[in-house]
């Protein structure tokens, strides 16, 4: 059996920094990482080179503006990629590595625990691979620390607590954790308190406590934080797996720029092959697929990316069907150059497995519906396809449309059911058109229409509304109900923008007496 | 003739978006015969609309809507629309016909808003509104009405059986069918469901506008009220926001085109109008009468109290010109309360006061009525008007007919509780209230609420906020457009241009209403019946709908009942005096010249005393050398901003000292201001001046004050002085003393103080400073006991204790009491030590310290095992607390605090039986010896403890001296050992840092450092935005001066730093020692919290 060999990577304020390898210019002066709901942001993390300015962790933004440093809010996107390198980075030494602190809530620091036994005679002596780790990550841009030891915890303190490399070597364990902070052990509230007023402020003062007195006082959490000061607590190592339902994705370089879409759809074919496989292969479906294209350029800074993102209601498991779904996409919304590289990243969910009703309506396949949809957008448009939503909103004629939901059937009850409305139905027209209408008593009293001058036998209005006078453009309307005097009587609905011929800025107020004929529309019939 | 009939104001909280006096002032416009203001569940608006009705000479009608929740729900947009319109009761709109309507009203609401168990909206039964129906005319509304809802919720018939039930309740002759046009569908179509219904029931029509503001633009506002109201912004407020602009104040002319289908809607408004006579001056407010025995009218049993008080006061001075001064005086008072029929208001603060006396409350009157022999003589004052020569028109005058103004002092707190609740008791539930205030939209909460309704993100919120200067000094650039721009805002994008406009038109609406601090109006008969009554949001409390200003204006009489935190500290000490040092204690019998107590104040030695604390005072104080109790008064009245800004103070410091000869306007003047050396600084002086100069009868001449201080009509203010220029021209003044005088007068008569209230607090100022220089223990101790209180942190006013000589021990749980305490100390010059209490362990409730106390009563405790064990409800964090702060050291085998931490925490948890077995490991030998503190080290020294201490002492080191100075901040905000400035003298001399005691040896105009911890910073309005900061060190407080730009220069430092480093010029001249700042450092002494009381 290989001698134990533990190491451990710890990045200080790696929020901080997984930013500052974006914006090296930002380092010289420091980077400040906030985080928090404003206006209670707080300092969340920050360089080295900030710290030695004074910064602190909880400052508020205000204290953190008083310093001559670069300000940015915390980017979790950012942290989890760059995490996800630091990954890749320890399975190049181990492929048992555990991720004791990664990008959360709380921590702003990054903490790797590798199992390293058995490599020496492949990477070298516990110095060398600790060295060789370091580099690695130094040369990413991070400032890192490093530590080995034949126990997993005394490597996460002692890595936590000093800078570069640190190789303890078995028996000294005590001896090496001595003059760290007690911070490294990472207690609790509580506890660290407890030290602090016991004037307790290193691992040494820790482990010279009488051991049973502490057990009286601290429980056994008292002894374990002491056994760790002491380097005498065995830890075991979990390997960190990905989750089930992490994205998955398939790459692909084409040898030279594609401009048509029937070739791209056969590699896009194989790669969704290989991706639903993928999913099969953990039971699930997949409930979007975003297709991201490289697109040439005349120099790799012009190089842009296309990305698009089809969400199918249901989670799909057919691969014809998402295929299709993203040809109609892409013929809607074409790259706007040749093609060098695809990327697919499906995100996968559990398939639908309800069970429909026996007696409910039969519904088309849901597959199918979604390809009709996506050419009906396609014919129409994006956004003009789904149910209308009314909104919240005295505007006229206020809605949005949504994108179709599955949702159950209602419940019908004979009891429940309503009696046909009576009321007269309204026919909108769309859009309004344009008439010219004569006032008396500023009232309509008549209206030019199709070359037609029609009399208006009675009038009702006006009724008037406005609103989002806050915005620019606000919006206000007038309306009048009229009959016409013509045999058939219909009645019909007018409208007039009262700000049409008015200079005054803003629509709270009433608006002044139109001049005859502006900005009148037929907007509806009553039938 | 059209007259608007329902109007909502502002003081429909959050329903209104102008002011009852906007209204008005529109309706006279239009030359309106009046208007109507019904505000939801109120009157709070109406005391307003009357008094601007008086003014514009046109018809305030009273009434209110008020919410009926038997009657439904209001009028709910159709269920299809999604909106979140929250479902409320329907409103009746109901005006006051006449005084019984009124009353009626009055106590409708008061019924309904004492119902609910706390402070809230409420709503009325129907049998509420039955049984207060009488003399009240109920109109059936418009969207928020019972028939709009009916008609909504059953069409036709519902609401004609709605309004039947109106008829059933109000009478035929008193239900109006209202009819609204706000060009809405389906408002319209209720109207011709409400014209069906009025001609079916022979109902008279009426037309309203409902209006919520007086103008369309203001509709803006009314929708930023309402996303306030629901918690919304503008954009998701949806439905919630009015649909159009068209609920303002309409012109008749306007509302007889809008309703030429239904004249007689119109014509009906005057009919209607004309019948409602009641009006506001009409009140029916009586003040209660005071119970006087048979054969005495409560005139006589008042001239006989006063008549006791007199020889009570003045016949022990032995001085018979005084006495029949005295005498005269009174006389001539009394004569004027009988013509004015106050002895009934004399007698009942008398008996407030008298109430106070029996259960040893400390009380006494500030304000004018220490203008008053007869206030003097009845105990309700303590400043003898006769012997200081007080003007008595500045109290009360026949003229100004109005009701004066008896303002009690009492000991904040619970003793100031028990007179409020005396009154209650006395007067009844539906007898008394407190006054309201009414809380307005002012700089930073408009801001705040704007930005919120636009949809700000909380950061820009944050940013606009901040823009909105926080000091008390505003730039003459500093208008909030320029503060936009500089923050990075384009004043005109709409959305900010828009914040900008709501912001300032916000300014002064009412948010809601809060309670007065002790204002408290007392009715003969029933309060409920003159003003609404509601439930405060204190328990036990009750608050009228009418704020200070609208009882003066309605001639409701109020006294209020103030809590000064150093009443409660003379009272102590009138207790902790007598107790300890065995001399009786009578505040009104203070030795007059105590020469200690003047040193004190002419060398600014007045760190807790009352008024003549602050920075600004210990300025003054060395160049007035107070020397006599005037003096006091002066000092009092002068350091206020309005002789500041009217630039008062220097001369008359010249004039003190001779630098500058003392002159006069005119000889005329002589006598009047020949006390203030020619500076006029009073009140009562620009009374007197008035009197004097131009034949001012004494009510004249306090008009005249008031129109010049209050700047309310330019056009009185020109009659005034036209008047006085007159009466100064027929005494023959020369036209320049003319101009002078005038110019005297103005600039000083809206800041002016009342010379009778200067001389009130110089007495408390009086009797603090005397107690602090005689008895400094009793006083530290009440001083302490009372915080938060003053100008300063109790760390200072322990610190300057301690420089005078006084021994302050720390908290000790085998010693200390709740409060802190004096213990015999007789080697010390003061006699007596000053034990801290435990209510200076900041975080042990007080409940857990008695508990303790008890225990400590029946036996002391022997150790922190036996203090854990016998007092349970003591919680771990209490006992480490108690710990760290050295509160434990004294009990049993404590060694120091660490060694009381140890062991607390063994304490804290107790172990079962089985572990219990296990004795605790035998210590090193090596550890440490005791904490440094002397008090323990002499606890800690006997053999007995030493052998006892070596079987359980603790493995933790003692702490350091830092140590011990942040746990002591931290746990109690103070230290009694040195200050943290002291540890590091050394240091600080070599780095050429003068003490603060240094600088006042030190010459004029050298340049110094000097450093200290800060205990206060200061940007007065008064000081062009020069910012004043105290530092102080072990042997006292330094003052420095940061200009403008200086503070600019080194802002983050000076708001942020507890310890500060301050290079500048000394400037000491005529006794005031002050650093002008040229550069700020922060200095890194300690981490200890020191606190800094700052003044924005």
């Amino acid at each position: 059996m290989p001698t134990p060999l533990y190491l451990c990577l710890h990045l200080r304020d790696f929020a901080a920094q997984a930013l500052a390898c974006l914006e090296p210019v930002a380092q010289p002066r420091g980077l400040v990482v906030l985080s928090g709901e404003p206006p209670l942001e707080k300092v969340f993390a920050m360089t080295q080179s900030a710290r030695q300015l004074g910064l602190e962790e909880g400052m508020s933004r205000l204290e953190a503006e008083s310093f001559a440093v670069a300000i940015v809010r915390r980017n979790r996107r950012q942290e989890e990629l760059s995490f996800t390198q630091l990954m890749r980075c320890g399975e190049g030494f181990s492929p048992r590595v555990e991720a004791v602190a990664a990008p959360g809530e709380r921590h702003s620091g990054a903490t790797l625990v590798l199992d390293a036994a058995g490599s020496e005679r492949l990477l070298g002596s516990a110095a060398e691979i600790g060295q060789s780790f370091w580099r690695q990550v130094s040369a990413l841009g991070y400032e890192a620390s490093v530590a080995s030891s034949v126990r997993a915890s005394t490597a996460l303190l002692a890595a936590r607590g000093r800078l570069g490399v640190t190789t303890i070597a078995a028996g000294d364990e005590a001896t090496a954790l001595a003059p760290l902070p007690l911070s490294v052990l990472e207690p609790d509230i509580v506890t660290a308190q407890t030290f602090e007023s016991w004037g307790i402020h290193t691992l040494r003062q820790l482990a010279e406590l009488p051991r049973r007195s502490l057990a009286a006082r601290l429980g056994q959490n008292g002894l374990r934080l002491q056994s760790l000061a002491r380097g005498e607590c065995d830890q075991l190592l979990v390997p960190t797996e990905e989750p089930v339902d992490a994205p998955l994705t398939e790459s692909m370089e084409l040898e030279h720029p594609v401009e048509l879409l029937e070739p791209l759809l056969f590699l896009l074919s194989q790669m969704l092959e290989k991706l639903l496989q993928r999913a099969a292969e953990r039971a699930l479906a997949l409930a979007a697929v975003e297709s991201c294209l490289a697109l040439d350029g005349p120099s790799h800074v012009e190089r842009g990316e296309h990305r698009r993102l089809v969400r199918p209601t249901l989670p799909e498991r057919e691969r014809l069907t998402l295929l299709k779904l993203i040809q109609l996409d892409l013929e809607t919304h074409p790259p706007a150059a040749a093609v060098i590289a695809l990327r697919l990243t499906a995100y996968p969910a559990r398939a639908q497995t309800a069970q429909q009703g026996l007696f409910a309506a039969q519904a088309p396949e849901a597959g199918r519906m979604e390809i009709l949809l996506a050419r009906l957008r396609n014919l129409v448009g994006e956004g003009r396809v789904g149910s209308a939503r009314l909104l919240d909103s005295h505007a006229p004629e206020a809605f949005r449309v949504d994108d179709f939901a599955l949702v159950p059937p209602p419940v019908r009850t004979i009891a429940g059911a309503r009696s046909p409305s009576t009321a007269m139905a309204l026919r909108m027209v769309r859009p309004p058109r344009a008439v010219e209408v004569e006032l008396r008593n500023d009232a309509p009293c008549a209206m030019h229409y199709e070359g037609r001058r029609l009399l208006l036998s009675a009038v009702s209005g006006p009724w008037r509304a406005s609103g989002a006078w806050w915005t620019n453009p606000c919006w206000c309307r007038e309306e009048w109900d009229v009959q016409l005097e013509e045999e058939s009587r219909r009645c019909l609905r007018l409208a007039r923008d009262p700000a049409a011929g008015n200079t005054r800025p803003g629509c709270a107020a009433r608006a002044a007496a139109p001049a005859a004929g502006a900005g009148w529309y037929l907007i509806a019939f009553y039938d | 003739m059209y007259v608007e009939l329902h109007a909502r104001s502002a003081f429909s909280f959050l329903e209104g978006a102008s002011l009852p006096e906007r209204l008005m002032e529109r309706c006279a416009q239009w030359n309106m015969a009046g208007m109507a203001l019904l505000d939801r569940n109120g009157l709070y608006g109406a005391p307003r609309l009357h008094m601007a009705a008086l003014r514009a000479g046109c018809a305030a009608h009273i009434g209110a809507e008020i919410a009926v929740g038997e009657a439904g729900l209001r009028v709910m947009p159709p269920q299809w629309l999604p909106h979140s319109v929250p479902s409320e009761p329907v409103r009746f709109a109901l005006l006051a016909e006449s005084q019984a309507g009124y009353q009626n009203l009055c106590r409708l609401i008061t019924r309904m808003k004492l119902r609910e168990p706390h402070k809230s909206e409420g709503s009325a039964t129907l049998a509420d509104v039955e049984e207060h129906a009488s003399g009240l005319i109920c109109l059936t509304g418009g969207d928020e009405g019972p028939l709009a809802s009916a008609l909504a919720r059953g069409g036709y018939d519902a609401g004609l059986g709605e309004v039947q039930r109106l008829v059933r309740i109000f009478g035929p002759r008193n239900v109006y069918v209202e009819v609204q046009r706000h060009f809405d569908r389906a408002e319209e179509h209720r109207n011709q469901a409400a014209v069906r219904i009025a001609q079916a029931l022979d109902l008279p029509l009426v037309a309203t506008n409902g209006v919520c503001y007086a103008a369309p633009e203001e509709r803006e506002v009314l929708d930023v009220l309402t996303t306030i109201r629901h918690h919304c912004t503008l954009e998701t407020a949806g439905l919630l926001l009015s649909a159009n602009a068209e609920r303002s104040l309409r012109s008749p002319r306007e509302m007889m085109r809008l309703f030429r289908d239904l004249p007689e809607a119109i014509e009906n408004t005057g009919e209607l109008s004309a019948r409602l006579t009641y009006r506001m001056s009409d009140l029916g407010y009586r003040f209660p009468d005071y119970p006087v025995g048979e054969g005495d009218t409560m005139q006589s049993f008042l001239e006989k109290r006063t008549g006791e008080g007199i020889l009570n006061r003045y016949q022990p001075r032995r001085d018979s010109a005084l006495l029949a001064r005295a005498k005269k005086q009174a006389r001539r008072e009394l004569d004027l309360i009988a013509k004015l029929g106050l002895a009934g208001y004399f007698l009942i603060v008398w008996d407030v006061v008298e109430f106070c006396r029996h259960e040893g409350i400390l009380v006494q009157g500030r304000g004018s009525a220490a203008n008053s022999v007869v206030c003097y003589a009845l105990g309700i004052t303590a400043v003898d008007p006769v012997g200081m020569e007080l003007l008595f028109e500045r109290f009360l005058s026949e003229e100004r007919g109005e009701w004066p103004d008896i303002d009690l002092d009492l000991p904040s707190g619970q003793q100031r509780e028990q007179a409020i609740q005396y009154v209650y008791r006395r007067y009844g539930e539906l007898g008394a209230a407190m006054t309201a205030n009414v809380i307005t939209y002012r700089g930073r909460s408009a801001a705040r609420e704007a930005g919120k309704a636009l949809g700000f993100d909380a950061e820009t919120l944050t940013r606009l906020t901040r823009l909105v200067s926080p000091w008390e000094w505003h730039d003459h650039e500093d208008s909030f457009e320029r503060n936009l721009r500089d923050a990075g805002f384009d004043p005109r994008q709409r959305r900010i241009a828009k914040y900008s406009e709501l912001c300032h038109r916000m300014q002064d609406l009412p948010r809601h209403l809060g309670q007065h601090s002790g204002g408290m109006v007392i009715c003969g008969g029933r309060l409920n019946a003159v003003v609404p009554i509601e439930p405060a949001s204190m328990p036990g409390r009750t608050v009228i709908q009418w704020d200070k200003e609208d009882c003066a204006d309605m001639r409701l009489i109020k006294v209020d009942l103030l809590g000064l935190g150093m009443m409660a500290v003379l009272k102590d000490c009138t207790e902790l005096v007598p107790a300890h040092y065995g001399v009786p204690l009578d505040l009104a019998q203070l030795p007059a010249n105590d020469p200690p107590t003047y040193r004190a104040l002419q060398t600014a030695d007045t760190v807790g005393m009352f008024q003549v604390e602050s920075r600004a005072q210990m300025a003054a104080l060395p160049r007035n050398q107070p020397t006599r109790f005037y003096d006091i008064v002066v000092q009092v009245a002068i350091i206020r901003p309005g002789p500041i800004a009217g630039n008062m103070m220097n001369p008359y410091m010249k004039r003190r000292r001779g630098i500058e000869p003392i002159t006069y306007h005119h000889p005329l003047l002589e006598p009047v201001l020949k006390r203030t050396l020619g500076i006029p600084l009073f009140q009562e002086q620009l009374i007197r001046m008035a009197m004097i100069v131009a034949n001012f009868t004494g009510g004249e001449a306090e008009e005249l004050r008031r129109a010049v201080g209050m700047r309310r009509s330019l056009a009185r203010m020109k009659d005034l002085e036209g008047k006085l220029r007159r009466g100064m021209s027929q005494n023959r003044i020369p036209p320049k003393t003319q101009d002078e005088i005038v110019q005297s007068i103005s600039s000083f008569a809206l800041y002016g103080f009342p010379e009778s209230h200067a001389a009130s607090f110089a007495l408390i100022a009086y009797a603090s400073a005397y107690l602090k220089c005689n008895y400094l223990a009793a006083f530290t101790a009440a001083l302490l006991n009372n915080q938060p209180m003053g100008f300063y942190a109790p760390a200072t006013v322990v610190k300057d204790a301690q420089r005078h000589g006084l021994r302050v021990l720390p908290v000790d749980a085998a010693h200390s009491d709740w409060p802190c305490t004096l213990t015999p100390s007789p080697e010390s010059e003061h006699r007596f030590a000053l034990r801290l209490g435990l209510n200076y362990a900041r975080g042990l409730a007080r409940s857990v310290a008695e508990t303790m106390l008890a225990a400590r009563a029946r036996q002391p405790f022997a150790s922190i095992q036996d203090l854990a064990l016998r007092v349970p409800e003591l919680r771990r964090s209490d006992l480490a607390l108690l710990a760290k702060i050295g509160a434990l050291n004294s009990l049993g085998e404590v060694a120091h605090r660490r060694d009381a931490l140890w062991q607390v925490e063994y304490a804290g948890r107790p172990v079962g039986p089985l572990l219990d077995t296990f004795a605790e490991e035998a210590l090193d030998e090596s550890t440490p010896e005791h904490d440094a503190r002397p008090e323990d080290v002499c606890e800690k020294s006997s053999p007995q403890n030493a052998t006892r201490r070596k079987k359980t002492q603790s493995p933790l080191r003692q702490m350091t001296l830092e140590e011990r100075l942040v746990a002591d901040f931290a746990g109690t905000g103070v230290t009694v050992g040195r200050h943290p400035m002291a540890f590091h003298r050394e240091q600080l001399r070599g780095m050429d840092i003068r003490t603060a005691a240094e600088l006042a040896t030190l010459r004029n105009r050298l340049m110094v450092r000097v450093a200290g911890a800060v205990i206060a910073r200061q940007r007065p309005g008064t000081a062009k935005g020069f910012v004043f900061l105290s530092l102080e060190d072990e042997t006292g407080i330094a003052n420095a001066i940061l200009t403008p730009a200086v503070y600019e220069e080194f802002r983050q430092i000076v708001v942020r730093e507890k310890f500060l480093l301050i290079m500048g010029e000394l400037q000491n001249q005529e006794g005031v020692v002050s650093v002008k700042a040229t550069r700020v450092e922060p200095l890194a002494i300690s981490a200890a919290e020191v606190r800094s009381h700052d003044f924005h």
